[in-house]
C-alpha cells in the first residue's frame, strides 16, 4: 500500500514537474519568426527569390550558431505580386493569425511604403531589403522602418558624382512613370550638379510602367542629340529598354548612365544581349572586390543555391538585410521590438565588401557603390564593369540633419 | 520646341511600327467579338503563350534559325490550342449570358498564366534576334531598327491577307455576313458551329503570331499578356467592336497619337490616347467604323 503510495506520489511529482518545466522550455525553442512580404511570381519574382536566398543564408548563420538562446528563425513568405494593396493585407494577416515577431522584405517602393505605415501604426520592426526609393527612409521614414539595402539616394547620387567626373554637359532623363524611376532622376541629377554645375536637361519622358514598344520614346530621344543620357528604371522596365535601344544603337551614340545594370541579374537574363558602352553600377560586384572573402561568398551561393552569379539587389540586399536584423537580436538579447531596434541603430555588420553601418538617424544602411563602364573583357564570357569606382556612402549621403529637415516638412 | 522634318518623319515610322504591333493583337481580338460575340480577354494569353513557345524554339535551335521556325509553327501551334479551347469550352457558353463569356475567358487567363509559370517558371526570359535582324537603317540622319521596319512589313502582310479572306473567299464572306446579320446566316443553312471554330482558330493564329513577333523586342514575364491588352482594348473600341479595319485605324490613330505625344508632352503621351478612348465613347459609342443603330430614346 505504502508502495503504491509512494509511486503514486513519484508520477504525480513527475506530471507536475512537466507542466511546471514544459511550457517554459517549449517556449524558449519556439521559432523566432520574420514574416516577408515579396514578389514571388511575376516580373518582380528573380528578385524576390533571391532576396529571400540571401536572408535565408543570414538566418542560417543566426541558426547554426545556436539562434537566440536555442531559439532558432524561421522564415514565413507572402507573395505580393507587387501590389501595395497586397502587400499590406499580407502584413496584417502575418502579424495576426501568424503572430511574426518582425516584417521584412518587398520589392515595389510602394509596398514598402504601405507596409512601413503599417508597421509604424503596430509598432513592430520593418526590415526593407530590396525596395530602393530614399523616401523610404527620407522623409517618410520613423522608428520602426530599417533599410539594410541601399537606397536609390545612395546609389543614384554615387553615379551622379561618378557622370559629374565626365565632360557631358547636355543630358536627357528617361524613366519609368513610378516611385522609384523618379527617385533615381531625382537622386542622379542632384549628385551630378552638387559637383558640376554647367550641366543642362535637354529633355526627359516618363514611360508607362510595363510598356512594351520603346521605339517612339527612343528616336526622340536621339533626335534631342544629348551629350548622355540617364535612364531611370526599374529592373523589369529596364530589359526591354536596353534591348530596344540596343536595336538603334543608342549606347555607340549617346552614353548613358544606368544604375542597376551592373548587376548579376542582367547578365543572366540578357546573355549575348548583354550592352556595352554604358555606364554601370551596382551595390555588390560577384567580381570585384577580387578578394578571397568574396569568392568564398560567391561558392556559397553556387553550392546553396545553385547560384554562381549573386546578385546585389537580390542575395545581397537581403544577406545584409537579414544580418542586421539577427545581429540585432544577439545583441538586443530579446526579440521586443523596442529593444531590437535600440539594438539595431549604429550596428555594424561585417561583409564581403566591408563593414556596413546601420546609421541610428535615418535607419539607412551605410552602403558603397561600384560604378564603372560595361565592356568586354578576357575573363568573362559576358560584359563586366571595368574601371571600377567605389564610391562609399558617407560621401554622397544627405546628413542626419537634412534627414530630420525633409521629415519636419513632410508633416 | 524645335520640330525638323526627319525628325518628325521617323516619329512617324515609330508610330507606325507601334500601331503595327498593337494591330497584330487587336485584328484577332475585335474579329473574335465580331462574329462571335464574346469579349475573348483570354486573347492577351494566347499572345503569352505565343512568347514563351519563341522563347524555346528560339534557344532550342539558336537565333538564326529558331526566329523563323518561332515564326511559322508558333502560330500554327497556338491555334490549335485555340481550336481545342472553342471546341471544349467556348462551345458551351454561345447561347448563355455574356457575363458567362467574360468569367470563362478572364479565367483562361489565370489558367494559361499558371501553364506558363509551371512550364518556363517565374523568371523573366528574352528572345534573342538573328544577327540579320539586329541593327538599324538611317534616315535623313535618324537611326531605326530594321526589326522594327520588319515589324511594320508583318503587319502589313497580315492586313493584305485579312483582307484577301475577307473579300476573297467563301470563309470570309461568311464572316462578314455573320458579322452583321447572324440570324440571316443561321437560318440561310450555314453551319454557324464551324464558321465559329474557323474564326476563334483564325484570332489564336493572331495572338500566336503577335507573340513570336513582340517576343524578341520585349522580357517574357508572368502577366506581360496585360501589359498590352488594355491598350488593344483601346484600339478596338476607338475602331469600333468587330471591326477589323476599325481595328486597324484605331492602332494606327493610337500609335501616332503616343509617337507624337512623347514629343510634346511626354508625360501625358498615354493620357492622349484615353482620352480619345473617352470621347469615342461618348460621341461615337460604336467607335469610328463601328457598325449599329445609335440607340436614341
Amino acid at each position: 500500500m505504502a508502495r503504491q503510495v509512494r509511486r503514486v506520489l513519484a508520477v504525480g511529482v513527475v506530471l507536475v514537474l512537466a507542466l511546471v518545466l514544459c511550457p517554459g522550455s517549449a517556449m524558449s525553442e519556439a521559432p523566432i519568426k520574420i514574416g516577408l512580404i515579396d514578389v514571388y511570381s511575376g516580373a518582380g519574382a528573380a528578385f524576390g527569390k533571391q532576396c529571400l536566398n540571401g536572408w535565408q543564408m543570414a538566418v542560417d548563420e543566426f541558426n547554426a550558431k545556436g539562434g537566440l538562446k536555442g531559439r532558432k528563425i524561421e522564415l514565413i513568405t507572402r507573395d505580393d505580386k507587387f501590389k501595395p494593396d497586397e502587400g499590406l493585407a499580407h502584413a496584417r494577416e502575418l502579424l495576426l493569425k501568424e503572430k511574426v515577431d518582425f516584417l521584412g522584405g518587398t520589392t515595389n517602393s510602394a509596398v514598402a511604403l504601405a507596409v512601413g505605415e503599417f508597421a509604424k501604426a503596430r509598432k513592430k520592426l520593418f526590415m526593407v531589403s530590396i525596395s530602393r526609393s530614399h523616401r523610404i527612409t527620407g522623409e517618410k521614414g520613423h522608428r520602426y522602418i530599417f533599410r539594410g539595402c541601399p537606397s536609390a539616394d545612395l546609389e543614384c547620387l554615387a553615379g551622379g558624382f561618378y557622370a559629374s567626373s565626365m565632360p557631358f554637359k547636355n543630358y536627357y532623363v528617361i524613366g519609368e512613370d513610378y516611385e522609384y524611376g523618379y527617385s533615381i532622376a531625382e537622386n542622379f541629377w542632384r549628385g551630378l550638379t552638387m559637383n558640376k554645375k554647367d550641366v543642362a536637361k535637354v529633355g526627359e519622358s516618363w514611360c508607362k510602367l510595363g510598356e512594351t514598344d520603346y521605339t517612339s520614346y527612343l528616336t526622340a530621344l536621339m533626335a534631342k542629340k544629348p551629350d548622355a543620357a540617364v535612364l531611370a528604371f526599374g529592373a523589369s522596365g529596364l530589359i526591354p529598354f536596353v534591348k530596344q535601344a540596343k536595336l538603334f544603337g543608342l549606347f555607340e551614340k549617346v552614353p548613358c548612365f544606368a544604375f542597376g545594370l551592373g548587376d548579376s541579374i542582367f547578365v543572366k537574363v540578357l546573355k549575348d544581349d548583354m550592352p556595352t558602352g554604358l555606364y554601370a553600377g551596382s551595390n555588390y560586384l560577384w567580381y570585384y572586390p577580387n578578394s578571397e572573402a568574396n569568392k568564398a561568398f560567391v561558392e556559397k551561393c553556387k553550392k546553396q543555391f545553385d547560384d554562381p552569379l549573386p546578385s546585389g539587389i537580390g542575395i545581397f540586399g537581403g544577406y545584409t538585410s537579414g544580418k542586421f536584423l539577427t545581429d540585432a537580436i544577439l545583441k538586443a538579447g530579446t526579440v521586443e521590438t523596442e529593444k531590437v531596434i535600440n539594438a539595431l541603430e549604429g550596428l555594424t555588420i561585417q561583409t564581403v565588401i566591408g563593414s556596413i553601418a546601420m546609421r541610428a538617424c535615418d535607419h539607412q544602411a551605410v552602403t558603397a557603390t561600384f560604378w564603372g563602364k560595361l565592356a568586354k573583357t578576357q575573363e568573362y564570357p559576358y560584359p563586366v564593369m571595368t574601371n571600377i569606382v567605389m564610391t562609399p556612402a558617407d560621401k554622397v549621403m544627405p546628413t542626419c540633419e537634412e534627414i530630420a529637415d525633409l521629415r519636419k516638412k513632410a508633416k | 520646341m524645335d520640330f525638323d522634318l526627319p525628325m518628325l518623319f521617323i516619329q512617324f515610322v515609330s508610330g507606325l511600327s507601334r500601331a503595327m504591333v498593337l494591330f497584330l493583337m487587336a485584328s484577332g481580338l475585335t474579329i473574335v467579338f465580331g462574329v462571335m460575340r464574346v469579349i475573348n480577354f483570354a486573347h492577351g494569353a494566347f499572345y503569352m503563350l505565343g512568347a514563351y513557345l519563341a522563347f524555346t524554339l528560339t534557344n532550342l535551335l539558336g537565333p538564326s534559325v529558331g526566329f523563323w521556325v518561332a515564326l511559322l509553327l508558333v502560330p500554327t501551334l497556338i491555334c490549335l490550342l485555340g481550336a481545342v479551347v472553342e471546341l471544349v469550352l467556348l462551345r458551351r457558353i454561345y447561347e448563355k449570358e455574356h457575363l458567362l463569356q467574360i468569367l470563362l475567358t478572364y479565367s483562361l487567363i489565370f489558367v494559361f498564366n499558371d501553364a506558363v509559370k509551371l512550364v518556363w517558371g517565374g523568371e523573366m526570359r528574352i528572345v534573342t534576334l538573328p544577327e540579320m535582324l539586329k541593327g538599324f537603317v538611317t534616315f535623313f540622319g535618324h537611326r531605326f531598327p530594321v526589326y522594327y521596319l520588319f515589324i511594320i512589313g508583318v503587319g502589313i502582310a497580315v492586313a493584305v491577307l485579312l483582307w484577301l479572306v475577307l473579300k476573297k473567299t467563301r470563309f470570309g464572306r461568311l464572316i462578314r455576313a455573320s458579322a452583321e446579320h447572324r440570324e440571316m446566316v443561321d437560318l440561310l443553312g450555314y453551319n454557324v458551329g464551324a464558321l465559329f471554330s474557323m474564326v476563334f482558330v483564325m484570332a489564336t493564329w493572331l495572338g500566336g503570331l503577335a507573340g513570336a513577333v513582340i517576343a524578341p523586342t520585349v522580357r517574357l514575364s508572368l502577366g506581360m499578356d496585360m501589359e498590352i491588352i488594355i491598350e488593344c482594348f483601346i484600339v478596338v473600341i476607338v475602331g469600333g467592336l468587330g471591326n477589323i479595319w476599325g481595328a486597324l485605324l484605331g492602332a494606327l490613330i493610337a500609335g501616332q497619337i503616343y509617337a507624337f505625344g512623347i514629343l510634346v508632352l511626354p508625360q501625358f503621351a498615354m493620357a492622349f490616347l484615353f482620352a480619345l478612348a473617352a470621347l469615342i465613347i461618348l460621341f461615337r459609342p460604336y467607335g469610328l467604323l463601328g457598325k449599329g443603330v445609335q440607340a436614341r430614346v
